[in-house]
């Protein structure tokens, strides 16, 4: 494959799916700079994937994939670096439209923010309407296994939005 | 809260959930980039630079006294001309930086000049292991030494290789990066 057009199927893939990508982005990261490292690493792992896509499956379901792997690791090498120099380095490099929509968004996020990673892609996923093989495709588990942690993750959820609208937290 | 109501809060965010670039902190992340970008260079340079001169002069040096071995000759030569080769892309780029002025746009720009050179730079430093490699058996042979010791050096080198490549892939995604945010620019204007 050539370089031209590994780059017009990456412009293609990142048009088409772009708001998967800064879903993920945004469910892993917190604050703005964290975002832009953690939006560039998955830009650049799904570019350097596209040449191993073999069209056995959705490019969307190929996409989460590379996406939440990297996302995943992304995190465990995050928690070894010094998160106040960063913080503090902090900008906004990508103004985020949707925080002014609608606070039960913010709600959502803040929560599946605070599952651990796998529940978190799981969330992800499931909001995003992808079925349970496809989860269990993209996550390399079996679908039962993704089952039993919906079932826990939708009640974990349904209990802190009771404290939501209960306490407005 | 029903997990369904929470679905339609989620779906609420499918037709507006863009990110839009504020210029200014855009601008200081293309420096930052650009800046990363200058340092790793900097420091690629170097390390080629001196594996290049030191080798041929311990090569060299290791032979004076006894028999000349011919490979190991050509092998210094050919690292010599690298080092030089480096050095005066070394120097051609140092001079090439005042081109650019500090608007987004040149900033962008440097920092593309920047990445490309990076990528070049990697790809000398990758192809580079084939000649080395093969003039480094021969010298070994040359030098009768046994055979496993050749068969380390065939796997070293593969493994020197393959990672260069995927330090090249890197730089490669990241001038793509850059590449796709200077269209995106243009595509603004």
């Amino acid at each position: 494959m050539s370089e031209k057009e590994q780059s017009d199927i990456f412009q293609r893939w990142f048009d088409l799916h772009k708001g998967l990508i800064f879903k993920i982005v945004k469910s892993y990261a917190d604050t703005a700079l964290d975002q832009e490292d953690l939006f560039q690493d998955i830009a650049i792992q799904v570019w350097r994937s596209i040449p191993s896509f073999r069209n056995e499956s959705a490019a969307s379901t190929w996409i989460y994939r590379v996406a939440l792997n990297t996302a995943m690791t992304w995190i465990r090498h995050e928690k070894k670096r010094n998160r106040s120099e960063r913080i503090e380095m902090a900008q906004h490099v990508l103004d985020d439209n949707t925080s002014v929509v609608d606070d039960r968004l913010a709600w959502l996020y803040k929560e599946i923010h605070q599952l651990d990673k796998i529940d978190r892609s799981i969330a992800l996923l499931l909001l995003d309407e992808l079925s349970y093989k496809e989860i269990a495709t993209i996550l390399g588990i079996t679908e039962s296994n993704v089952a039993v942690k919906i079932h826990r993750i939708k009640k974990h959820l349904m209990t802190k939005s009771r404290n939501y609208y209960l306490h407005g937290i | 809260m029903e997990f369904d109501e929470m679905k339609k809060i989620w779906d609420t965010q499918k037709e507006e959930y863009v990110f839009t670039h504020n210029q200014s902190a855009l601008h200081n992340h293309v420096v930052v980039k650009q800046k990363q970008g200058l340092h790793i260079t900097n420091i690629s340079e170097w390390l080629m630079i001196a594996v290049n001169v030191l080798v041929p002069v311990y090569l060299l040096a290791s032979m004076l006294p006894g028999e000349i071995n011919i490979s190991f000759t050509i092998l210094s030569g050919w690292m010599l001309v690298t080092a030089a080769f480096i050095s005066n892309g070394r120097y051609k780029r140092i001079s090439g930086n005042s081109r650019f002025d500090r608007t987004l746009r040149g900033d962008l720009q440097f920092a593309i000049d920047v990445a490309q050179y990076q990528v070049k730079l990697a790809a000398l430093g990758r192809w580079s292991i084939v000649p080395i490699g093969l003039l480094s058996l021969t010298a070994l042979i040359e030098a009768d030494k046994p055979l496993w010791i050749a068969a380390m050096v065939v796997v070293s080198l593969f493994l020197a290789n393959y990672a260069a490549g995927w330090e090249s892939g890197i730089y490669r995604a990241r001038l793509h990066q850059l590449e796709g945010l200077m269209k995106k620019l243009d595509e603004e204007v």
